[in-house]
C-alpha cells in the first residue's frame, strides 16, 4: 500500500515535469526552425505575429484549441484536413463565403442528421469513381451545380480521383 | 605439571571431564600452587552464578516483531531517501515555473490602447518577443489553417445534408 502510494506520489510529482521537459522540447525545435529561417521569412513570421497578437484573446484560445485537437487526429486525417485547406486557399472570396454559411449552418442540424449524412459521405467515398459519377448525375443537388463548383467538389471529397 | 597445564584443563576439571589420574594431579597442584587456586576459584565462583540463569523460551512472535520492525526501518529509510527527492522535484519544478513566469513577465507585450481603440503592440525588448515567436511559431505560421480546422473538419457533412423541403438540396455545396 504504501509502495502504490509513494508511486502514485512519484507520478503525479513527475508529469507536470515532464510536461514541462515536452514543452521544452518543442520550443528547442522551433526555436532550431527559428534560427534556421532567412531574414524574409522571419520577417514574415513577425508580420503573421503582429496580426496573431492583434487578435481578440478568445480567438486566439480557440485557435490554440484547434491546434491541440488537430494534434491528436490521426496521420489520414491531418492530410485530408491539410489538403482541404489547400483546395479551400484557391477557392475566391465569394466561393469562401458560399462554403463559410453553409458550413454554418451545420451547427444547427439535429445530431441523427449529421450522423445520416456522414454514412451518406461514407457510401460515396466507398464506391468507384464511376459509380459515384453515376449516383452524383442521379442527385438533384449535383444538378444545381455548374461545372466549376463539381470541379471544386470533387477535388474537396475525392482527392484521390481528381 | 606445570601452571600453564593446570590452568588449560581447568574447565575440564570443573566439569568432570579430566580422567582420574589428571584429576588427581590437578587436585594435588591446586593445594600446592596459590595463583592456580584463585584462578580455579573465581572460576568456580562465575560457574556457579551462569547456573543462576535460568534458561527462557523467546516469545512466540518475537520473530514476526523483529520482521516487522525491520520492515518499518526500511520503509522509513525509504521514506528517509524519497521525501527530500520529491522535495527537490517540487522546489525545481517550482523554480523552472518561476523563472518561465518572471521571463514572461519581463518580456510580456504591453498592450495599450490607443485612440478609436487601435491597438498598438510593444514589448520591453524592442518591438517584437521573440521567445513569444519561437513558443508559438506553429500557430503562427499556420494561424489561417488552424482556425479553419472546424470549418474543414465540418466540410464531411456539407454534401449529403438534404433539406427535405426543397429537392433541390438546400445544403448541398454551393447550390444557390
Amino acid at each position: 500500500m504504501r509502495v502504490f502510494f509513494i508511486t502514485c506520489l512519484f507520478i503525479f510529482l513527475l508529469c507536470p515535469v515532464s510536461g514541462v521537459i515536452a514543452g521544452e522540447n518543442i520550443k528547442a525545435n522551433n526555436r532550431i526552425k527559428w534560427e534556421n529561417m532567412s531574414p524574409q521569412q522571419r520577417e514574415e513570421v513577425k508580420k503573421r505575429y503582429m496580426e496573431w497578437k492583434n487578435l481578440p484573446h478568445e480567438k486566439r484560445e480557440k485557435i490554440k484549441e484547434n491546434f491541440r485537437t488537430f494534434k491528436e487526429l490521426s496521420p489520414e486525417e491531418k492530410n485530408k484536413l491539410k489538403w482541404r485547406f489547400r483546395v479551400y486557399k484557391e477557392l475566391d472570396d465569394t466561393e469562401k463565403k458560399q462554403l463559410k454559411d453553409k458550413l454554418g449552418r451545420i451547427n444547427n442540424i439535429p445530431p441523427e442528421k449529421k450522423e445520416n449524412a456522414l454514412r451518406r459521405y461514407k457510401t460515396l467515398q466507398e464506391m468507384s469513381e464511376k459509380e459515384r459519377e453515376i449516383a452524383l448525375n442521379r442527385s438533384p443537388f449535383w444538378e444545381g451545380l455548374n461545372e466549376n463548383e463539381r470541379k471544386v467538389f470533387r477535388r474537396f471529397y475525392f482527392p484521390d480521383k481528381k | 605439571m606445570n601452571c600453564e597445564w593446570v590452568r588449560d584443563n581447568i574447565s575440564a576439571y570443573i566439569d568432570g571431564e579430566l580422567t582420574g589420574s589428571q584429576k588427581e594431579m590437578i587436585d594435588s597442584h591446586l593445594l600446592a600452587c596459590p595463583e592456580c587456586k584463585a584462578e580455579f576459584d573465581r572460576l568456580l565462583t562465575a560457574w556457579d552464578t551462569l547456573k543462576l540463569w535460568e534458561d527462557k523460551q523467546p516469545p512466540l512472535n518475537l520473530k514476526e516483531a523483529i520482521l516487522n520492525s525491520i520492515k518499518r526501518e526500511r520503509s522509513s529509510r525509504l521514506l528517509r531517501i524519497l521525501l527530500p527527492v520529491a522535495a527537490i522535484l517540487v522546489i525545481t519544478f517550482s523554480i523552472v515555473l518561476f523563472y518561465n513566469e518572471t521571463n514572461h513577465y519581463d518580456k510580456k507585450t504591453l498592450i495599450s490602447e490607443k485612440t478609436k481603440g487601435e491597438i498598438s503592440i510593444q514589448t520591453t525588448r524592442g518591438d517584437l518577443d521573440e521567445d513569444e515567436i519561437i513558443a508559438n511559431l506553429q500557430i503562427i505560421e499556420e494561424k489561417d489553417f488552424f482556425d479553419s480546422i472546424e470549418m474543414l473538419k465540418n466540410i464531411d457533412y456539407l454534401p449529403v445534408i438534404e433539406n427535405h423541403d426543397d429537392k433541390k438540396s438546400s445544403m448541398g455545396y454551393f447550390s444557390a
